[in-house]
């Protein structure tokens, strides 16, 4: 056994009975200590859910931004077009009384346009 | 007799222009090419007329796609059913319809929503026949 030995295990046991004569208020405060180093890296209950909501939370917005944008830059069809192309506000309310209520269709008897 | 000629095609001239939205001065009314590559898109069954069209015409097809945009697409679907069911109707229902409505639009508008909602309370058959007397407004309303 050589000095380096002797001094490490001389340095062991003075920290062992450092430790085993802790009085009560300092092994609290260690616990409480370590307790708090621990949860700083453990994800929260909070933290693992913020992921998975922000993305969904970011795909909404997406769709409720884009689907609209989207459903506007389609060219309008033939029916649309009846609507936006009406030449006064009479023609257009003539279509949403329709829409709302529409009237019943002779298959001998439909008109063309 | 050309005074009476004369004062028929002023009054032709007055309707006409009446149901046009009027262009305040100073407006500038965009040609095909100064559209949106989006409005471009969205009214291309428009494309080969636009510029030839008077402003006001233009203005107001505008108008009505930026309502258009703005509705639910409920809302939205909606109105296709009831365009493609005013398609569907003879040419005698679609007049009776448009002069029935031009009318209704001339009522107080309280009344105009009593007429709506009394359609609504009919089955599509009752429309059908108040239609070929002539409508809401115009003809009395059907017997419930």
């Amino acid at each position: 056994m050589n000095s380096h030995d002797e001094i490490e295990k001389k340095s062991r046991g003075i920290f062992e009975h450092s430790v085993a004569t802790l009085d009560v208020a300092t092994i609290k405060r260690l616990r409480l200590t370590r307790r708090d180093a621990l949860s700083q890296h453990a994800p929260s209950r909070f933290n693992a859910l913020l992921l998975p909501a922000s993305a969904a939370f970011a795909i909404a917005v997406g769709v409720a931004v884009f689907l609209p944008q989207m459903q506007a830059g389609k060219a309008i069809n033939e029916q649309e077009s009846l609507y936006i192309s009406a030449e006064d506000d009479a023609d257009a309310d003539m279509l949403t009384w329709l829409a709302d209520a529409p009237v019943e269709i002779s298959s001998q008897l439909r008109g063309s346009l | 007799m050309l005074r009476t000629l004369f004062f028929i095609l002023c009054l032709f001239a007055s309707t006409a222009f009446a149901q046009q939205p009027s262009v305040p001065q100073g407006v500038t009314v965009p040609g095909w090419k100064q559209l949106s590559a989006e409005q471009q898109k969205a009214l291309q069954n428009f494309s080969q007329r636009w510029d030839s069209m008077p402003a006001s015409r233009r203005v107001q097809i505008l108008e009505r796609y930026e309502r258009w945009k703005k509705l639910p697409p409920k809302k939205r679907e909606a109105l296709r059913e009831g365009a493609q069911n005013f398609q569907e109707m003879t040419p005698k229902q679609r007049q009776n319809m448009r002069e029935s409505m031009r009318y209704v639009r001339t009522l107080p508008p309280e009344e105009q929503k009593r007429l709506r909602r009394f359609w609504t309370t009919l089955t599509p058959k009752q429309r059908t026949q108040w239609l070929e007397e002539g409508g809401p407004g115009i003809a009395p309303e059907p017997k419930l």
